[in-house]
């Protein structure tokens, strides 16, 4: 639908206009759908910004019916989402969430699926566009891909509506030629338009907040480069350890689970050059950029730039922490990483010189993740002239998650006769600034696939750059004999060979 | 020592009289004193996001203003400034502060600052001197028209603090004189240029978002094609005060579809008018029930669309709006209708600062749809 056609749509919705559409969830009666999709729905429907037309399918191997499905709706709801359930709201949501059992390796109950959404379409006049979302484990992707093709249900995109629209979870693949065939198989299924890599934390305001903050600001664009800034930490800690997740962990680690995507994904917004436009594959093209940018890891450079680490036994918040080998379902002789801190550089005019310090861990003292730009110090000191106590630099923090919002530390003069200098934090804080509940990210995301936006998703091209550009790190460690990692304490900050190679160049982690 | 912070928050929330000249020295010290006796850890934020000014006529109106002060400032912190007109105050000026407060996480609590300034409407420019004074500066400034007609109606007190203002919201529900306000009103909305640094916004225009997008959705041309250009007949049904409300939602229809107006009839309960489009007469009716709620009931469509003639009927069904498919090939179609508080409303509003060119050229149509009647 385009205005054109509709003058009456001008204006409704900004630039997101829902299309009516049958949302169909593979994976429907599991943890996402539960905590985060079905919740997200509800909201979105609660803002009355989905279509007067849409339905939901959820789709999964328990034996349940719509009137199963709908009571773990409500309870997910009741449990998860941001805004309580209200009778009223949900008596029309609940009357088009629908739960369809089977399997989707299965030709037969992927017919009688085709058979439900053409009745479901038609009880509510809804045309055949479909968006197909992919809530299932990684290694099931292509297959719920095959199984829609297999059963008819991927719309020519050439033919416009009704359209196909595929959502698919991160991570796609675990190195770069287990993407590549993912990629190439769905794209054997599917066009790259009707192709959503979701990444979630593309969907969070204050990522979507550096955009505007870098490009809506006159200030800070011209001092956002290698000239000005002395380097960029990007952290990413949790504070659980693998607990329920450890079988996933297990075959993944640290660099894969946070570093590939989310990680990169932030780097990538951080560092980009100005787009002429907000395009989603200008944005796109951008951030791809910066990814093709990256400085390889080499066997030669890796000790340098690249730290790896296990937590040990410890304490969270005074409470004892098993080491990860002592998870249960982790295997004793683990080598699997729950840390990495890495040197990261660009090769480009914009960061040349400009070391990017990212690290993520789990069993981390808290939760938190934060980009903090680092200005250079003063070129000139009139202040402060103790050489054993310089000045601090200037460091704009932009705190993705909790308590969000961004702060930039100045020097100040302490109130009194003599010159001293002291460090005051500007802070901008989300919640006490704007004080209503922000939207999740999936409600963003689900609105957009449903507009037809890919801005926030990840494309092939993007997420096999980063890939590529991790592959020689995954090989390094693979051809690795060391039955040992270094350990950290569980509840600190990471172990000591992090702090030594960026203590090395004479910075410090930042401690959040 | 640690606050009673249960005390504190109604401690806040009492407004204290004070000398006008002093009021920010008394906001200072009502932060110093909060501030200082937090303790433990705990902070407290002054939030602000701009400078609010609501305009109310009379004590009983500035009471029923006031009440909605609390939830607005939760979701859109500011300054607020009441701003009261007592028929015969003498040339003074009378001045209350307060501070609206609330939990944010255990401790922290986020206090937004309360202000009230009774004058007499003949000493507005005294008032308004005050007012200058107390608008925080690099914050944008909106006036809220609390009072229920158009702010043109009183022209001395509009301009003086529509000239403070870069944002005006009014709501033309339950308007006096619908015909007269709409007129007024709409002028004034028009003849703002492109350029201006105010910008206005009725609520009733926001509250028609729902109807807008069902209209949006149900004349599609995907569902009913050819019926946007082949419209031929829409009725509008609604109860009490919401006049104002259904001749916004005709003139934004006949503006977004390019009608142009051929005349306009007043029969008791009822107006019309008719239109010509591209495709032919189009004739458009609003008619009050009495006995309805105080909402728009019901839209009435007829066209002629390329499979034949088509009609719908719009409607509220419980807290949906419904589509009711009638003889056209329409779907059933169902939306959420959740009437929203004024003070959410006014929060959402004070988040758009763009002027709207939409409500601008609906509210040009609706002055001339209040022309056409004579």
């Amino acid at each position: 639908m385009i205005d054109n056609d509709n003058p009456l749509l001008t204006g409704l919705g900004g630039d997101l206009i829902a299309q009516p559409c049958t949302i169909v969830i593979f994976g429907g009666a599991g943890d996402l759908s539960r905590r985060k999709l079905i919740p997200a729905l509800y909201n979105l429907a609660l803002d009355g910004v989905l279509p007067a037309q849409f339905a939901v399918v959820t789709h999964g191997r328990a034996a349940l019916d719509d009137e199963a499905l709908r009571d773990l709706a409500r309870q997910g709801i009741g449990k998860y989402s941001r805004r309580p359930l209200e009778e009223e709201d949900w008596e029309p949501f609940v009357r088009r969430l629908y739960y369809q059992q089977g399997t989707f390796d299965d030709a037969d109950s992927m017919a009688a699926l085709k058979a439900r959404l053409h009745g479901i379409e038609a009880e509510h006049g809804l045309s055949g566009s479909r968006l197909f979302y992919f809530a299932v484990p990684p290694d099931l992707i292509t297959t719920c891909a095959r199984a829609i093709a297999e059963a008819g249900l991927i719309n020519d995109p050439a033919l416009g509506d009704p359209w196909t629209r595929v959502v698919i979870e991160k991570p796609i693949g675990r190195d770069l030629a287990s993407a590549r065939a993912i990629n190439d198989e769905l794209q054997t299924h599917l066009a790259e338009s009707q192709i959503y890599r979701i990444d979630h934390y593309l969907g969070k305001e204050t990522v979507q907040n550096i955009l505007v903050m870098r490009f809506g600001n006159a200030i800070f664009e011209p001092l956002w480069n290698g000239k000005h800034i002395d380097h960029v930490q990007i952290t990413v800690a949790e504070a659980e350890g693998v607990g329920t997740r450890a079988g996933y962990y297990e075959s993944a680690g640290a660099l894969r689970d946070m570093v590939q995507n989310h990680i990169l994904q932030l780097l990538s917004l951080v560092a980009m050059e100005p787009p002429w436009s907000m395009d989603p594959d200008v944005i796109r093209d951008a951030r791809l950029d910066v990814l093709r940018a990256l400085r390889p890891i080499t066997p030669a450079n890796m000790a340098d730039n690249v730290v790896r680490a296990q937590y040990a036994g410890g304490f969270y918040q005074g409470n004892d922490v098993p080491g990860y080998r002592r998870e249960d379902r982790v295997a004793a002789d683990s080598t699997v990483e729950t840390f990495v801190a890495l040197r990261v550089f660009l090769d480009n005019w914009r960061w040349a010189g400009v070391p990017f310090y990212i690290r993520t861990g789990k069993a981390m003292p808290k939760r938190a993740s934060e980009i903090a730009v680092q200005f250079k110090s003063v070129p000139h000191m009139l202040f402060n002239t103790d050489e054993s106590h310089p000045l601090e630099p200037n460091v704009l923090a932009l705190r993705i998650q909790p308590d969000e919002g961004l702060s930039l530390r100045i020097a100040s003069k302490l109130p009194g006769p003599r010159v001293r200098i002291y460090p005051v934090k500007m802070d901008f804080r989300y919640g006490s600034t704007f004080g209503d509940q922000a939207p999740e990210a999936y409600e963003r995301l689900l609105l957009d696939v449903m507009a037809g936006d890919a801005t926030l998703f990840m494309r092939r091209d993007a997420v096999e750059a980063s890939w590529a550009w991790i592959q020689p790190i995954l090989d390094a460690w693979q051809g690795s004999k060391s039955r040992w990692l270094p350990e950290y304490p569980a509840g600190t900050w990471g172990p000591i060979e992090a702090e030594r190679m960026i203590a090395d160049h004479g910075r410090a982690w930042r401690v959040l | 020592m640690q606050i009673d912070h249960a005390e504190t928050l109604l401690h806040l929330a009492t407004p204290k009289r004070v000398d006008p000249a002093e009021i920010e020295l008394e906001l200072t010290a009502m932060w110093a004193g909060l501030d200082d006796n937090a303790g433990d850890g705990a902070t407290v934020t002054r939030a602000v996001m701009s400078n609010l000014l609501i305009y109310a006529q009379g004590e009983a109106e500035a009471a029923k203003a006031a009440e909605h002060i609390p939830e607005l400032v939760e979701r859109h912190p500011a300054r607020v400034i009441v701003l009261a007109a007592i028929d015969g105050m003498d040339g003074q000026l009378d001045a209350w502060v307060s501070a609206h407060c609330r939990r944010i996480d255990h401790q922290a609590q986020l206090c937004a600052e309360h202000i009230e300034v009774r004058f007499a409407p003949t000493g507005i420019h005294r008032a308004a001197s005050l007012i200058r004074s107390l608008l925080i500066g690099d914050l944008p400034t909106a006036l809220w028209w609390f009072h229920p007609a158009p702010p043109t109606f009183q022209p001395d007190l509009f301009d003086a603090l529509g000239a403070m203002s870069q944002q005006i919201i009014y709501d033309s529900v339950g308007w006096p004189e619908p015909q007269r306000a709409i007129t007024s009103m709409a002028r004034w909305v028009t003849a703002r240029k492109q350029t201006d640094d105010t910008v206005a916004f009725n609520l009733a225009w926001r509250r028609l978002k729902p109807w807008r997008r069902l209209l949006a959705q149900a004349l599609a041309p995907c569902q009913a094609p050819g019926a946007l250009r082949g419209l031929q007949r829409i009725d509008i049904r609604h109860g009490p005060n919401r006049l104002p409300s259904a001749w916004l939602l005709c003139a934004w229809l006949g503006s977004r579809l390019g009608w142009r107006l051929i005349d306009g009839k007043h029969q008791a309960t009822r107006l019309s008018w008719r239109f010509q489009s591209t495709q032919g007469e189009v004739r458009v009716s609003i008619e009050r029930i009495a006995e309805a709620t105080s909402r728009i009931e019901s839209i009435d469509l007829r066209w002629q669309g390329t499979d034949g003639p088509g009609h719908a009927r719009l409607h509220h069904a419980g807290h949906l709006l419904h589509v009711d498919p009638g003889q056209s090939t329409l779907p059933a179609m169902t939306v959420p209708f959740r009437s929203q508080p004024v003070e959410v409303l006014i929060a959402a509003q004070l988040a758009h600062r763009a002027g709207d060119s939409l409500f601008k050229q609906a509210a040009g149509l609706a002055a001339n749809m209040a022309d056409a009647l004579g």
